[in-house]
């Protein structure tokens, strides 16, 4: 996984991060502090994790958090996830979308 | 020593053959996306007739069989001289067939093509007949649901205005009675895309015969200005355009163009069914007089207009107004919702509705609204997913989304969450939660689209109230809910956490 090559495939993005499934940063590329979004997303994601189990879902692939400023991806790739930074938008799906799907 | 061939799959069908004792099978006219048409002989009447064969892939499957069998029933039964007359129906040597009229000239889709627009003349006669022709189906509770050019079709010659609209393919038309037999699965979009109505691009199982006026009037701005109002790189992207953008007014796009007409247009591609035109009828005298004189031929509406307000084919459109209940035709529970008001002790303004509307999109189960203190206001879904579990859905997300940052201080937030075969979106309201639980199919772009309008619904409700807490307060005399309804009651107190189990949620 190219984390500049990724960067540079998503319009709205400003940083991408390949983390650890622990929340340890690997790689990053672009503007993010990549180590304290790992671990948050990390954080986050143990919780969400739940909602899945609520719901006898099956696993968790994706999520976006879009807020005041910022609109957060992952994408959750087994032993790793894929973290994304970018502009907050309306419509954050199709830029979430991507990123599940980059290679 | 023998040799066996397979018989074909299905019989062919060729020129010179006979059809049920009945037709003789002259040449090929088109393929359509059901089956072929060829123009035939009627033997015993001596005239020239249309038949239309299903092909023989889908001839087995048992929705197009039915497909197939309405729309020889809803063409038959409407009888305009709008709509494609049908002659007959049936099955030769396990090959399926409707016998219609004969009808001579080109559809609208190719007359588009060579003049790339129409005159306002020749535009006003589409509306008119293709009104005339609609009023008369929706009076009998059919909706066509795929309005589109190369579904009307032009007989005469259209280049001199003596033409004679007729309204062709009733194949994906649906009526109250059949709806409940063969409804269209979740998920799936019947119809043509750039003439989908809203409702349709969100896969709403309930259209009326306001989504054909809306399909409609795109197919009049089409022939006015020489393209369709919504446009899209991609199918998401077309269908988010005709949910979410409006159009270019016409006068602007053609500025001959009479400026009553973008009032028409206005009304006619509302996004809410309640604010466009009630009636076919309606529509096309509106159209008459925005072109400034009634034409010489006045509309001849005798049949009579329904009113979709009432008629059975509309569910859950009507609860966006002041209507006080609504009928949901999927499970034919009777849903209460509360009358819109600011008072103190009342359920939010339209929360009910926003409710209805976002559980009725395809692929959802269920929607809810939650406190500040993870109850439960009000649901609306399957009764899988009971009250309790949307507090506990919108608990678990706080507490993940606590690791980022203070989400206590800001407003208006979206979470998705996509899992393996389900979907749960969030979307923040003054500290109050609104939760949409889909299977994995519901269209993403769509559902976090709709989400978000909802919301901007509901925050409008609470300034109106002077704040959530107002707005969202529930009023204590609300009937108990019944399973799969709106309901207005907090739920009871959950059980320990370890004692509660949703696995019986399905999502496939």
């Amino acid at each position: 996984m190219d984390t500049r090559a990724t960067l540079e495939s998503l319009k709205s993005v400003r940083g991408v991060a390949r983390s650890s499934q622990d929340g340890e940063a690997l790689a990053s590329a672009g503007e993010l502090d990549a180590d304290t979004l790992c671990a948050v997303a990390a954080v986050s994601a143990d919780a969400l994790l739940q909602v899945g189990e609520l719901l006898a879902a099956g696993s968790l692939e994706r999520w976006y958090f879009v807020s005041e400023d910022s609109t957060y991806y992952v994408s959750e790739r087994g032993r790793e996830r894929l973290v994304a930074i970018g502009e907050p938008v309306r419509n954050a799906e199709s830029t979430a979308k991507a990123l599940h799907g980059a290679r | 020593m023998s040799s066996e061939r397979a018989a074909p799959a299905s019989p062919s069908i060729y020129p010179g053959a006979t059809i049920s004792g009945r037709f003789r099978i002259e040449r090929l006219l088109g393929r359509g996306s059901m089956g072929a048409v060829w123009r035939a002989r009627h033997l015993a009447l001596d005239v020239d007739v249309a038949v239309k064969f299903i092909d023989g892939a889908l001839r087995d499957e048992l929705d197009h069989r039915l497909r197939f069998e309405r729309e020889a029933q809803s063409a038959a039964r409407i009888g305009s001289q709008h709509v494609v007359n049908v002659l007959d129906f049936g099955e030769d040597d396990g090959r399926l067939y409707i016998a219609m009229e004969y009808l001579d000239g080109e559809d609208l889709g190719r007359f588009l093509e060579r003049n790339g627009r129409l005159s306002l003349a020749v535009t006003a006669r589409i509306v008119t007949h293709a009104c005339r022709g609609l009023s008369k189906a929706h009076a009998l509770g059919i909706a066509h649901r795929d309005v589109k050019p190369e579904n009307l079709f032009l007989c005469g010659d259209a280049d001199d205005d003596g033409f004679v609209l007729k309204i062709l393919d009733f194949g994906v038309a649906k009526s109250a009675h059949l709806e409940s037999l063969t409804g269209t699965r979740a998920g799936q979009l019947i119809g043509s895309p750039a003439y989908m109505s809203p409702e349709q691009a969100r896969g709403s199982r309930h259209l009326d015969g306001r989504s054909d006026l809306f399909s409609l009037a795109v197919v009049a701005y089409h022939c006015l200005t020489g393209r369709a109002p919504f446009l899209g790189d991609s199918l998401p992207d077309l269908l988010l355009s005709i949910i979410g953008s409006d159009p270019e007014p016409v006068s602007r796009r053609e500025p001959g163009l009479p400026l009553a007409l973008d009032d028409w247009f206005e009304r006619a591609l509302a996004k809410d069914p309640a604010r466009r035109f009630q009636s076919a009828k309606e529509a096309g005298q509106a159209f008459e007089r925005a072109l400034g004189e009634r034409s010489s031929s006045p509309l001849d509406l005798r049949a009579s207009s329904p009113d979709y307000a009432t008629s059975p084919t509309v569910t859950a459109q009507r609860v966006d107004s002041e209507l006080d209940e609504v009928v949901t035709r999927n499970s034919s529970t009777r849903v209460a919702v509360a009358r819109p008001s600011v008072s103190n002790d009342t359920v939010a303004i339209g929360l009910p509705s926003v409710l209805a509307q976002l559980a009725e999109l395809s692929g959802v189960l269920g929607a809810a609204l939650v406190d500040p203190a993870r109850s439960t206001i009000a649901h609306q879904g399957s009764a899988e997913l009971p009250p309790s579990l949307f507090g506990e859905l919108a608990e678990r997300v706080h507490e993940g989304l606590r690791a980022f940052e203070n989400i206590e201080a800001a407003r208006g937030r979206l979470l998705a969450l996509y899992f393996q075969s389900a979907t749960v979106l969030l979307r923040w309201i003054e500290g109050y939660a609104l939760v949409v639980v889909g299977t994995e199919q519901v269209h993403p772009a769509v559902l976090s689209v709709s989400l978000n309008n909802a919301a901007a619904k509901l925050q409008a409700s609470t300034e109106q109230a002077g704040g959530a807490e107002n707005a969202f307060r529930v009023r204590s005399s609300e009937p108990a809910p019944t399973p799969g309804a709106v309901s207005g009651i907090p739920p009871a107190p959950a059980p320990p956490r370890h004692q509660r189990t949703y696995r019986g949620a399905r999502f496939r």
